[in-house]
């Protein structure tokens, strides 16, 4: 079986889990956005990247981050058509997302 | 499909150590002058040059080794050593950070005010969830400015001022990505793929790699086109033999999806970039190169349907706008018209100005005359024609932008990573004899410090310094909700915050008949154009007023006698009165007495 969903999926749980410690942890705010940020835009790449097969280093830098921006970018765009938008709201849909976007590609793996 | 040009035998194996190690050594040194360099460079010399003017002796040799550890890298290191790369990597880093660093690292504030004002859009919809056209019509296009407030705001009020600072350099540095992704389907030869990453680099002076929605459309396209050319690629002919073409058609799902997505997550970003999207993707199709025979249409339709309904606000009333047909002073400006003024307008200057126009115009000539030729050389080659169609679609598609000023610099950017690849492949062709690496190491530094004039020339005005940032922030954190505010001109750290509490307007988007105030009673319309707008504030800085010359043709020093009348006795009081930064204040009741003229010959 190919592991590489499984492994993305691992790694974006811990990011996830750590934008979530981090957020309520007392530091400055300019840390924990950027540290919220990264593990945003890292998580979402590699919800783009787990659905396809391995690829070169350039364009699978180029997914994560192009995923990275792109999926941050829909999900807010849905919440302000709706009229339902908050930056947490938005962080919190993103994470989601990337998460079941994941572990769908694992069971899709898995059921391979 | 790909085609070796320019692959040589490989060296032995003490040559290839021998390489490695003068590539890196010449690296290092070039990393040292630059470091060095940066303790020495004094800022007030920067004039219409840009910083070519203040770059020391050193700050120079650094990029001539930058370059010339380029060139050895590409020529003499063989591409089966690990160290290729590595080096490739290092030298192009180089580059970028004397090229794009610099300017980064020595301010006390960070460049680009439009940057600015993107910060204002992220600041409003984390603060409001909001994206109010009626605030201004480039929310119409809020993806980016959305993505930006959930990015940065999860922990509180976004913290945006240090992503301007580094943005450029980190653009600079991860388009080379998609870049190098693209052309590999097109460049077999990795030398020639590490030479047209330099000539990117270098040939990047269009300046649109700032913090905005349309660099990071711009990374977004770039990643769709590779992902369709590596994930649904295909080697079958092009629509010349329509039937064949057709029949090699696949749509593998996932990869179909992503790009569908990426094409949406564009399309809610920005309003250009999917124009230049579908003319890339039109190409690939077309000819053959991928088998998603009908994504163009999806790119299309995605396109279409957020221009109609989302777009409104851009062009409901201005249908003209759609084909390219401008207002200005009450007159229909065409196509043509915008793509001469683009050309012209910008070789009218005098002294310093007219060098760093000609610098721009010479540089892109320079690009697109070795594009053309590399593609009539490799015309043989399906790659390098469709390299060299690539590189011009963007410029079919002008007229489809509605965008004046601007249109013509997004087409060059969107056309550079091929030309780039057919003039890396041009370069292979040159035998690898010293003497000839000598003359393109002086060659591509020529061109790299033209690069550096044309980039940063002409744009003293997107210099700002720290004392004036923290002045607009304060100034935006006391003044009141609903207050009327007038600037000079838009040149300035301008509405980064709390855009949505007070009414903006510029002197530079006044209303006069032609080449803004001149004449008689210039300073009598100014004042009778300020009193009809009735501003509670009024902000002033010697830059925003410089631009409203160079950009908008008002005469040099056209701001001098309003801003006497304003702060004469009976009018305004200076609540910030400093040579950098004026902010005056007006009592409800004020308005400019009639027949104050301080005319403006």
């Amino acid at each position: 079986m190919n592991r590489r969903p499984q492994t993305f999926a691992r790694i974006a749980m811990v990011l996830g889990i750590v934008a979530f410690i981090v957020h309520y942890l007392p530091l400055s705010d300019t840390l924990q956005s950027q540290v919220a940020a990264a593990a945003l835009i890292v998580m979402s790449g590699l919800s783009f990247l787990t659905w396809i097969p391995r690829q070169r280093i350039d364009l699978t830098c180029s997914m994560i981050i192009a995923g990275g921006i792109a999926l941050p970018v829909l999900v807010s765009s849905a919440l302000l058509i709706l009229n339902w938008y908050t930056p947490d709201r938005a962080a919190m849909g993103t994470g989601l997302f990337a998460l079941a976007s994941l572990f769908s590609s694992v069971k899709m793996e898995k059921m391979r | 499909m790909t085609t070796a040009i320019g692959e040589r035998r490989h060296s032995p194996e003490s040559s290839r150590e021998r390489s490695s190690t003068v590539a890196l050594s010449i690296i290092v040194i070039g990393l040292v002058l630059w470091v060095i360099s940066l303790f020495s460079i004094d800022l007030s010399k920067v004039n219409g040059l840009g910083f070519a003017a203040a770059f020391t002796p050193l700050t120079w040799s650094a990029l001539v080794l930058a370059i010339a550890g380029s060139l050895v890298t590409v020529y003499f290191v063989p591409t089966t050593s690990a160290n290729f790369w590595r080096l490739m990597v290092g030298a192009l880093s180089l580059v970028i950070a004397v090229i794009h660093g610099t300017p980064m690292v020595l301010e006390s504030a960070p460049r680009f005010f439009e940057a600015y004002n993107h910060v204002g859009f992220i600041d409003y919809i984390a603060q409001t969830g909001q994206h109010s056209v009626e605030l201004n019509n480039r929310l119409s296009w809020f993806g980016a400015f959305g993505a930006g407030a959930t990015l940065s705001g999860t922990a509180g009020l976004p913290h945006l001022f240090g992503a301007i600072r580094v943005f450029p350099w980190l653009f600079a540095m991860v388009i080379l990505l998609p870049v190098h992704s693209i052309l590999t389907k097109f460049v077999a030869d990795q030398r020639a793929r590490a030479a047209a990453l330099l000539l990117f680099i270098i040939g990047n002076w269009i300046g649109q790699d700032y913090f905005s929605p349309q660099a990071i459309a711009y990374f977004m396209s770039m990643t769709t086109v590779a992902l369709i050319l590596h994930l649904a690629p295909s080697s079958g002919p092009s629509v010349r033999r329509l039937k064949a073409w057709w029949s090699n058609r696949r749509s593998p799902l996932a990869p179909l999806i992503l790009a569908t997505l990426f094409t949406v997550a564009i399309v809610l970003a920005h309003q250009l970039s999917p124009v230049m999207l579908i003319a890339m993707v039109l190409v690939v199709v077309l000819s053959g190169a991928t088998s998603l025979r009908s994504f163009w249409l999806i790119v299309v339709a995605i396109f279409l349907t957020w221009f109609t309904v989302g777009g409104y606000f851009f062009w409901g009333g201005h249908l003209a706008l759609l084909f390219g047909v401008h207002q200005e002073s009450n007159q229909s400006v065409g196509l043509t018209t915008i793509i001469a003024q683009n050309l012209t307008d910008r070789l009218q200057h005098g002294g310093l100005e007219f060098f760093v126009a000609i610098a721009r115009v010479g540089l892109a000539g320079v690009y697109l005359s070795l594009g053309a030729w590399s593609t009539w050389k490799g015309r043989r080659s399906r790659e390098l024609r469709i390299l060299g169609v690539l590189s011009i679609a963007p410029f079919f598609f002008l007229g489809a932008t509605g965008y004046g000023g601007e249109a013509l610099l997004r087409a060059v950017f969107f056309a550079l990573p091929f030309l780039s690849g057919l003039i890396g492949i041009l370069m292979l062709r040159v035998k690898p004899k010293k003497m000839t690496i000598i003359a393109l190491v002086v060659a591509l530094s020529l061109l790299a410090s033209v690069t550096e004039i044309a980039r940063y020339g002409n744009e003293k005005f997107e210099r700002i310094s720290a004392d004036q940032l923290s002045t607009m922030e304060w100034f935006y954190n006391s003044i009141p909700t609903g207050s009327r505010v007038l600037y000079f001109g838009n040149a300035a750290p301008l509405n980064f915050t709390k855009i949505q509490d007070s009414y903006s307007n510029y002197m530079c988007y006044f209303h006069f008949d032609k080449d803004g105030p001149k004449g008689k009673y210039a300073n009598d319309e100014i004042l009778r154009q300020i009193g009809s707008f009735a501003p509670d504030m009024i902000v002033w800085t010697p830059e925003s007023a410089d631009f409203s010359s160079h950009v908008y043709h008002f005469p040099i020093g056209w701001d001098k006698p309003a801003l006497s009348y304003l702060t004469s006795a009976g009018n305004g009081v200076l609540v910030v009165n400093r040579p950098d930064i004026k902010i005056i204040s007006f009592d409800p009741s004020w308005s400019p007495r009639r027949g104050v003229s301080g005319s403006h010959a």
